[in-house]
């Protein structure tokens, strides 16, 4: 097996947003400069439109929704009543945790005690995730991100953003991982918080792109090349998408020019 | 003593909203599972009461939308098995026209009916695969579920769901291809 058929066993998963951010990256690298995996992924991406559209049809008729509101509605009557012999078993079992109360009421307290289970309630705390871009993804952005890579800024907006929905996470990195290819890599995963410029490495911010606006020369540039690099302060900062992500890569390692899409 | 049993009243939740919301999904699941518009309604009916029923039942992080659709692959396979048939061995007939008249080239590229007869293809080249590899591409490409949530559906590992799209993906497009040669559209044009 040669390594673009390697690669083209990965192509599904990278057109439906499923690897991991670093095979991505790695992925998105070699369809730039592999004419052959390049087709391969543009056929995979409009397959995947042709089988939406084709199979995204027909919608049900207002009546079939009428009908299935109406089965709705009566399983929930029914559950809300309850099963038919609840009418005459619902007595007896009355009846009988009576007597089980009675007994456990002519129990010493501290049996009892040691008896009951601990009750806890939990509130979840719904999530709300607005449809509407969160983040402008620009320079200043980028900047901020890099500026909070190297601990020279508070990761307060960060966190904002990871509650927001937008920063879905931001990952310390090993050292080689840009050499690690094709092969699965580990990640050690880390919040932003924990980000320490005294630890060498790379940071990797994940977000989602229906919710980030990209500024045009990061647009452009990912459309025509799949990846974007650009450095700032000696910081690189390396844009990608797979899917519905886009994934923000600060590495310490300094390129010469500023804005460098040739990889 | 309705109360007795309402544990998590489901009318007091936004549960039964949310799996109406994906009625059409499930719908348009069902027909290319089933290739039959009566079945595929009844599928949905009978997983909408069946998730109505289930609600109490039902952990607070449950993956709604994949959990419902669970429950209708699950009542389609059941159904299989229950008439004896093998799941794998489904070809349902497609709700597309099989008996229109071959047109000239030139005029079905001038009229855009390439492009219609090109999505029955897609459609046909869907119901010959099998039903693992069927269902994980209609529930990607067409209801949008994540690998996991396929998983979920389907009940294998997410390994699993990323071979079964792959291998389908790869089916679909040497069918495709296939038929596009046959009437002398050469690869670019479809772009597969």
């Amino acid at each position: 097996m040669s390594p673009c058929d390697r690669i083209h066993a990965h192509l599904s998963a990278l057109a439906d947003g499923e690897l991991q951010p670093l095979e991505a990256i790695a992925m998105q690298r070699h369809l730039a400069s592999c004419g052959s995996c390049a087709a391969e992924y543009a056929g995979i991406t409009e397959l995947k439109v042709k089988v939406h559209v084709a199979a995204g049809d027909p919608v049900p008729s207002e009546l079939l929704r009428s009908r299935w509101q109406r089965a709705v509605t009566d399983a929930q009557a029914t559950q809300a009543r309850g099963p038919a012999w609840a009418a005459w078993l619902v007595p007896a079992g009355l009846a009988a945790a009576a007597a089980v109360l009675a007994l456990v009421l002519t129990q010493p307290r501290a049996e009892r005690a040691s008896a009951e289970e601990p009750v806890v309630a939990v509130a979840a705390a719904p999530v709300e995730v607005s449809a509407a871009p969160l983040v402008m993804l620009d320079t200043e952005a980028l900047e901020r991100m890099a500026r909070v890579h190297r601990a020279a800024a508070a990761p307060s907006l960060l966190d904002d953003l990871v509650q927001a929905g937008a920063l879905m996470t931001f990952e310390r990195l090993p050292a080689d991982f840009m050499n690690s290819g094709l092969e699965r890599v580990r990640v050690v995963r880390a919040r932003h918080v924990d980000c320490d410029a005294s630890l060498m490495g790379s940071s990797l911010a994940v977000l989602r792109a229906a919710s980030v606006d990209l500024p045009d020369e990061v647009d452009r540039a990912l459309v025509e090349q799949g990846v974007f690099v650009r450095s700032l302060a000696g910081l690189e900062v390396r844009v990608s998408h797979s899917g519905d992500q886009i994934f923000v890569l600060l590495s310490d390692v300094p390129t010469s020019s500023s804005v460098d899409t040739s990889i | 003593m309705a109360w007795f049993w309402r544990r998590r009243p489901t009318e007091d939740s936004a549960f039964v909203e949310s799996v109406v919301t994906h009625a059409d999904g499930l719908y348009r699941y069902a027909l290319r599972l089933t290739g039959d518009e009566q079945v595929a309604a009844d599928l949905v009916q009978e997983s909408l009461t069946r998730a109505v029923e289930a609600f109490d039942r039902l952990r607070d992080h449950t993956n709604h939308r994949a959990w419902i659709f669970t429950i209708l692959r699950n009542a389609w396979i059941s159904r299989l098995r229950r008439s004896g048939r093998e799941v794998e061995l489904v070809e349902p007939e497609l709700l597309v026209d099989d008996e229109s008249p071959e047109v000239d080239a030139a005029m079905v590229r001038a009229d855009d009916g390439y492009r219609h007869g090109f999505e029955d293809q897609v459609l046909r080249a869907l119901s010959r695969l099998p039903e693992s590899q069927r269902s994980a591409i209609l529930l990607c490409d067409v209801e949008g579920l994540r690998y996991e949530e396929i998983a979920m559906v389907m009940g294998c590992p997410v390994g699993t769901v990323r071979s079964r799209i792959h291998h389908a993906r790869r089916q679909l497009r040497d069918w495709l291809e296939e038929y596009a040669r046959q009437r002398g559209y050469g690869g670019n044009d479809v772009a597969m």
